[in-house]
């Protein structure tokens, strides 16, 4: 089947009457796709990309009810939380039934990588997922706890709470370590 | 010496830094959004358009000539829409240019109006031949085209898509009244025989929506469209002039929001991304696997069985699975490639629901594969026939 996507390719999808309102899905994922990969990736999905492009996927479906860009990006956001936690849940079910094997950063990512931020990662990885999503969505997004919040699927008493506790939990595993 | 508030912030900005992009990404996101789309029928082409672009195509589809009265903007359902037509001749009318195909039409365009202000939408039916501009040549079989667009550029900072459509199949399988095309925004469309005259979609909840069916010059079958929420399945009865039911079809749920329900679903078969699981949801089937899902099958009230053909990463990649209603002792699955199996053990529903599940691997099939998977009762009747429902990509 071939789909023509014109009014995709064009990147108009959703437009306004004016250019300035004029930011559909296919202008959004121009703007947020790398973002949005970018917090799988430090969300630690095994595929970001996947992860990503399912979460737009998604947005695609059901772009008839969203009303603004704001809404869209909130969403798609929470999209990537929930399906990188879903993926983890997966891989933890896989796992059990897979003979064990250590993740291996890869050699590239071994040398450009500090030493010191390596440390941090790898402390970062060993947090409970919640703690993990609200440490990144703070300080790699700066979003707000509200924001926080809606992206997760918690109350901001939570994410205050996830995040307090994610901190104290690096710093003692960072300190552990030197 | 930093804190760890800082070292946090460096380190994730550095390993941000390193994450990959594929070029493809947005074909891929889109391929995807399209996946778990319903292709009741055999769509063989279809795209979705902003307003601007839709009426560009459909400018140069009509060639300027089809007038849509503004008067009467008829509510969807309520009041009957207008229609409009512009004859042709024999030969090519015009030629649509789209991304990757193109059209050249041999039958009247058809244009029915449905809604008013930023909601009304514009439906263009008209039957004709593909081209495919690399090879410089025509299409030997006939195509049914639709492209439906909103009138009115949308309202600003709304989402969604204002237009698009699809050519599929222009004619009817023997023996058929009636086929679904496709469907863009909230609109369902398709062909019928000559005698059918009037089409209605009767929700699950019991709403009875009317439609429309219309005919032009040249076309090979009537033209019928119904709008309703495409979140919510329903059955489209087709009716002659005198008023007899001669046909009907059973829309399933499009688009739904699907989230996995607490109470949890019935395991059916292991699936390449983990176990395909079968969830009711307001009277509502849906079978998901590793977050992928296709729902929408009305638990009750539909044909005596529904089958999926399954394919893709998430899926096994090639087995056909469904569920049946009481009384259907076994099914039959053909596909179009001469395969044939049966299966007869079935997986029981929920209780008083009456539902049993069944699945079966099937070859691994190419993309033009179909099928059709047959309910008998005990004693050998056919009780349904149904076309299978492709999945995955």
């Amino acid at each position: 089947m071939a789909d023509l996507h014109a009014g995709l390719e064009t990147g108009r999808l959703g437009a306004g009457t004016g250019d300035d309102v004029a930011v559909g899905v296919a202008g959004l994922f121009r703007a947020r796709y790398p973002e949005m990969v970018r917090l799988a990736d430090l969300l630690g999905a095994d595929d970001p990309e996947d992860i990503a492009q399912e979460a737009f996927a998604r947005l695609i479906r059901k772009h008839g009810s969203l009303r603004n860009p704001e809404a869209a990006v909130a969403y798609v956001r929470r999209c990537v939380v929930n399906l990188t936690r879903n993926r983890h849940r997966h891989l933890r079910v896989v796992r059990l039934h897979t003979p064990a094997g250590r993740h291996e950063d890869s050699s590239e990512q071994a040398v450009i990588l500090r030493e010191d931020h390596r440390e941090v990662l790898a402390a970062l990885a060993g947090l409970p997922p919640r703690r993990r999503e609200a440490i990144v969505l703070r300080y790699w997004l700066d979003l707000s706890e509200r924001e926080i919040a809606a992206a997760m699927g918690v109350s901001p008493g939570t994410v205050k709470s996830n995040v307090s506790r994610g901190l104290a939990a690096l710093a003692q595993a960072l300190g552990d370590r030197t | 010496m930093n804190t760890v508030e800082d070292r946090l912030r460096e380190a994730l900005r550095e390993r941000a830094t390193h994450s990959p992009i594929d070029p493809d990404a947005w074909e891929q996101a889109v391929a995807r959004s399209r996946r778990r789309r319903w292709r009741v029928g055999r769509v063989r082409a279809g795209f979705a358009a902003p307003a601007a672009a839709a009426a560009a195509i459909i400018a140069i589809v009509i060639g300027m000539t089809s007038v849509i009265p503004r008067s009467t903007p008829g509510q969807s359902g309520s009041v009957p829409p207008t229609q409009s037509s512009s004859a042709t001749g024999g030969k090519p009318c015009k030629v649509v240019r789209n991304v990757r195909k193109m059209w050249i039409c041999f039958s009247a365009i058809v244009n029915v109006k449905q809604g008013s202000g930023h909601q009304a939408t514009v439906t263009s039916f008209f039957f004709g031949y593909s081209v495919n501009p690399q090879a410089d040549n025509v299409g030997r079989s006939p195509d049914f085209c639709a492209i439906s667009r909103l009138q009115l550029p949308p309202a600003p900072n709304s989402a969604g898509p204002d237009g698009g459509g699809s050519c599929t199949k222009a004619t009817l399988n023997a023996g058929d009244l009636a086929d679904s095309s496709g469907s863009i925004l909230n609109i369902q469309y398709g062909i019928a025989a000559r005698l059918v005259t009037s089409v209605t979609a009767v929700l699950i909840d019991g709403r009875r929506v009317r439609g429309v069916v219309v005919s032009g010059r040249g076309f090979l079958n009537k033209a019928w469209l119904v709008t309703y929420p495409k979140q919510e399945a329903a059955t489209l009865l087709f009716f002659d002039a005198a008023g007899h039911q001669v046909s009907k079809l059973f829309m399933p749920a499009y688009d739904q929001d699907f989230r996995v329900p607490s109470s949890g679903g019935i395991a059916l078969f292991r699936a390449k991304g983990g176990s395909m699981v079968a969830y009711l949801v307001n009277g509502l089937i849906t079978f998901s696997v590793a977050n992928t899902w296709e729902g929408g099958f009305p638990a009750a009230g539909g044909p005596a069985v529904t089958g999926l053909l399954g394919s893709g990463s998430y899926w096994a990649g090639s087995e056909c699975f469904g569920y049946v209603h009481p009384g259907v002792a076994r099914v039959v699955i053909r596909l179009t490639s001469g395969y044939q199996t049966t299966a007869s053990a079935f997986t029981p529903g929920w209780p008083g629901s009456g539902v049993r599940f069944f699945a079966t691997g099937v070859p691994q099939y190419g993309p033009a594969t179909q099928g059709t998977v047959t309910a008998y009762d005990a004693a050998g009747h056919v009780m349904a026939q149904e076309p299978l429902i492709g999945t995955g990509p």
